[in-house]
């Protein structure tokens, strides 16, 4: 058994399969960005560390187990993130495996884990401290005082203490500074990190011989953290940051140093990234950047997630800036209705803006993907037919590579979390526990009250439920009415355009 | 001893190193990067598209992708399944004949489990202009001006017992230089006359007139060739019928042909390997090649094919096209190839197909 001063591991969500025929899923497979910085810090600061990722060593290895972790290595602490909500079960089942197998200190951290810490730590004897809000320094402070030394003086952690719980004096909020001396690439820190960028889906499968051809390489970059809005469903808006670390607005990476990481994963292979963090609309940053990544030579594509529509000029940048192969705009309109839009989001744009910005991707030949939701507050039955047809109408007219609506689901921190009668919710989900009975009924096949944990005074959970259904039965499956006519030879293509003059 | 690894992925270098179009099965998931084509033979479901990636492994682990393949499954016409190879890409500038070997060791496996007993690789064997869209018999097309293609050792693909099936050309003439030949582009030659016909019509009569003149196509048991993959413009079409006698409405049906402007040309500009993603831009597009893809004569008459061409190259010339080739012209086709050479055409492009037989 090798000694090893933390351990990482990364939890992946189990769904038991209740049909016959079909497969038990492991879903939710990306992990938190900041793992691999973090184990990078230690590793900086001479800790022996490693990351295991269940899912992924599930899905090559039917036969892994977490409690054979423990078997090979003797952690003297275990680090496991509860970011999302959806791995509330995973992560204290895990604990309780680390717990049974070793004497390691098992830290909690990420969002959920967070926002729940004062009930986790008091619920689950498994957990020994939460650090709250960003862990960088907090995880090495702490590390270095393991074991026996003094916990209080560790930022941002809230830890056991006997019976009693307490928290640290002492704050860490990361600041531009902080995120510039962190590195994302270190990938060799993850075990089997060359399978981890080919799960480029959140729902992996246990089976390895699926009917689905991955093309790509994926990894995610590190752009930023916090908000400026506030979506009323979203866990990670102005105010959760402030709530949870500490954050009063967002901060950017160094472009240097997310250049230099895109250098990295060009290294590695990597064929597309994810970028996901878009909080000022003007997007100079952006301008800077793609023009930093251009001048440094960087092949890759890029899925980019836009929080409010660009304008043509970034879709033109963004379009000579990456590799076209893989390379997509995400806008996330949620709804159809304008008002309902308008209630919900934080970044609002009306129809008109967005089929504008649709346009623009359009002429500059930029794929999009364009996702919409369920269960938003103020959306009634007949404001999700405004979804439907603003989904067909994009669909028919527009170069969409996919399109979505999946039902929300109750996030911790959100502000209808937070104000449930003010957004008009009525919540299913009141605490960490009902989060942890959830994701335990679908881990082992039970039956559960609540695939949501809410529903609104205008909608209940089942028709949520069931527009989701419908849309996918409407919308995600078809083709663009023209397109169809061209398949089935009811209608040509035309030329436009004509050379006049003819022939040389 | 440098370690190789064959892995289903379509890197990105081969965009950067062989330009392409790719206008095959759910070409809209591409972008997402995942693809998925089931085909069902023989009572089994088979995927059907298999892109391979060759990579070096060194001895610290650190990898280098050096050879791309786009292998895809199909059933020939005696119901046989066929794994085809698209012309293997370098991804690096060396090339290393072991990765190739790895290759098709990897194609073997491949077309065993999937029960099939012919593996067929096509080989850009001589590129001698610039070959208008599709440069390949199957869906994906790369830009053979600029890809990085492997180059076709006959000798080592016959060591790795590969033979020699079928050459198919493609020529190439302007459309001034036809009509000069042609004396003219009028609409009808002998006893033909041509006129435009819609995809359904023109589906039609490709179906029943099964006359072994015709344009080279791999199958015509599985719909997974170009042809039937990419949508009709206007005026791309015409049937050829013989001249209708006193009394008879309508002549009996002697011949096809269909064109299609080089959409390679608004993909390269535009950046996108997904022309029909963006149809719109194919149709904004000021086209300089033409190119005829599918044809067909229930005779070898010169007369017939003229009354085809000659609606055709008027029809391109109407758009402002300057330059048209005529592909999928194989050994067998003596009579058309000799007709195009003396109106002009010279070839462009030869394809060979090479044949292994495995299991």
């Amino acid at each position: 058994m090798k000694e090893i001063d933390c351990l990482f591991i990364h939890p992946s969500t189990h769904y038991r399969s209740k049909g016959p025929g079909l497969s038990d899923l492991v879903t939710f497979i990306t992990m938190p960005l900041g793992t691999i910085a973090l184990a990078d810090l230690l590793d900086r600061h001479g800790y022996s560390t490693l990351i295991f990722h269940t899912g992924i060593e599930q899905m090559y290895d039917r036969s892994f187990n977490v409690a054979d972790l423990f078997r090979r290595y003797d952690p003297s602490v275990v680090g496991i993130d509860l970011h999302w909500f959806v791995h509330s079960y995973d992560v204290i089942r895990i604990a309780r495996v680390a717990k049974q197998h070793s004497e390691a200190f098992v830290v909690l951290g990420g969002f959920t884990a967070s926002y729940f810490a004062e009930e986790i730590l008091s619920q689950f004897r498994c957990v020994d401290a939460v650090i709250k809000g960003d862990a960088e320094i907090p995880l090495l402070e702490l590390m270095k005082r393991r074991p026996g030394g003094r916990l209080d003086e560790v930022p941002n952690l809230l830890y056991r203490d006997g019976d009693s719980i307490r928290s640290s004096g002492g704050t860490f909020i990361a600041d531009e500074d902080a995120l510039g001396q962190l590195n994302y690439s270190n990938f060799k820190l993850l075990s089997n990190y060359d399978r981890y960028h080919r799960a480029i889906n959140q729902s992996g499968d246990l089976d390895p011989y699926a009917w689905k051809i991955r093309l790509k390489r994926q990894a995610w970059v590190p752009l930023g953290r916090g908000c400026p809005v506030e979506c009323s469903y979203c866990g990670g808006g102005l105010n959760a940051h402030r709530l949870l670390t500490g954050r009063r607005g967002p901060i950017f990476h160094p472009k240097e140093q997310v250049v230099e990481t895109l250098a990295r994963f060009e290294e590695e292979r990597i064929d597309s990234t994810y970028m996901d963090f878009d909080p000022h609309p003007e997007r100079r940053y952006y301008r800077e950047l793609f023009e930093m990544i251009r001048k440094e030579k960087i092949d890759i594509s890029t899925e980019f997630a836009l929080w409010s529509p660009s304008d043509r000029a970034f879709i033109r940048d963004f379009a000579r800036t990456f590799n076209p192969l893989y390379s997509t705009l995400v806008l996330s309109p949620e709804s159809g209705s304008e008002e309902v839009r308008r209630r919900n989001k934080g970044f609002y744009y009306d129809n008109e803006e967005l089929f504008t910005w649709l346009g623009s991707a359009k002429q500059e030949l930029v794929p999009t993907e364009i996702y919409f939701a369920t269960g938003l507050s103020w959306e009634t039955a007949e404001s999700f037919e405004e979804t439907i047809k603003l989904a067909e109408a994009i669909l028919d007219n527009y170069p969409v590579v996919t399109m979505s609506c999946n039902p929300l689901v109750m996030e911790p921190a959100s502000p209808r979390y937070l104000q449930p009668e003010k957004f008009g919710i009525k919540p299913k989900i009141r605490g960490f526990i009902d989060y942890y009975n959830m994701f335990w009924g679908l881990a082992e096949g039970l039956p559960i009250e609540t695939q949501i944990g809410y529903e609104t005074i205008w909608q209940t959970e089942a028709q949520i439920i069931e527009n989701s259904v419908r849309f996918d039965k409407v919308i995600a499956s078809a083709q663009p009415r023209r397109w169809k006519r061209l398949m089935d030879g009811e209608e040509v293509l035309h030329f436009k355009n004509c050379k006049s003059g003819g022939t040389q | 001893m440098p370690e190789f690894k064959t892995d289903i992925r379509l890197p990105i270098a081969v965009l950067r190193k062989a330009p392409f179009v790719y206008v095959g099965p759910d070409f809209r998931s591409v972008p997402l990067g995942v693809v998925s084509d089931i085909v069902e033979h023989r009572g089994r479901q088979i995927q059907r598209l298999y892109p391979f990636a060759v990579s070096e492994v060194e001895g610290d682990g650190a990898s280098a992708d050096l050879l791309f393949c786009f292998a895809f499954f199909y059933i020939n016409d005696e119901d046989e399944g066929v794994v085809f190879l698209t012309h293997p890409i370098n991804l690096t500038a060396s090339e290393d004949p072991e990765a190739l070997e790895a290759l098709l060791a990897e194609v073997e496996k491949l077309a065993v489990f999937l029960g099939s007993s012919l593996i067929e690789m096509e080989v850009h064997d001589q590129v001698t202009g610039s070959v208008a869209f599709p440069t390949s018999l199957s869906f994906i097309s790369y830009d053979l001006n600029h890809a990085a293609i492997m180059k076709a050792d006959a000798a080592h693909l016959q060591r790795l017992g590969f033979r020699e099936d079928m050459e198919i050309v493609c020529l190439e003439q302007s459309v001034s230089g036809f009509e000069r030949v042609a004396g003219g582009v009028d609409e009808n030659h002998g006893g033909y006359v041509a006129s435009p016909a819609s995809p359904n019509e023109f589906a039609t009569v490709k179906k029943a007139l099964n006359s072994p003149v015709r344009s080279y196509e791999p199958t015509r048991s599985d719909n997974v060739f170009v042809p039937t993959h990419l949508p009709f413009f206007e005026d791309a079409a015409f049937i050829a019928r013989r001249r209708p006698r006193w009394l008879v409405r309508r002549g009996s049906v002697e011949g096809y042909l269909r064109w299609l402007p080089n959409i390679m040309e608004p993909s390269i500009e535009g950046r996108t390997p997904y022309p029909l993603l963006f149809y719109h831009a194919l149709e904004d597009h000021v086209y300089s090649h033409g190119k005829i893809i599918d044809w067909g004569l229930s005779r070898e008459d010169g007369e017939l094919l003229t009354s085809l061409l000659s609606h055709a190259v008027k029809s391109m010339e109407q758009r402002g096209i300057q330059r048209f080739q005529f592909a999928h012209v194989d050994g067998e086709q003596r009579f058309v190839k000799k007709y195009l050479e003396e109106s002009g055409f010279k070839m462009t492009h030869k394809i060979k197909l090479l044949r292994k037989e495995v299991g």
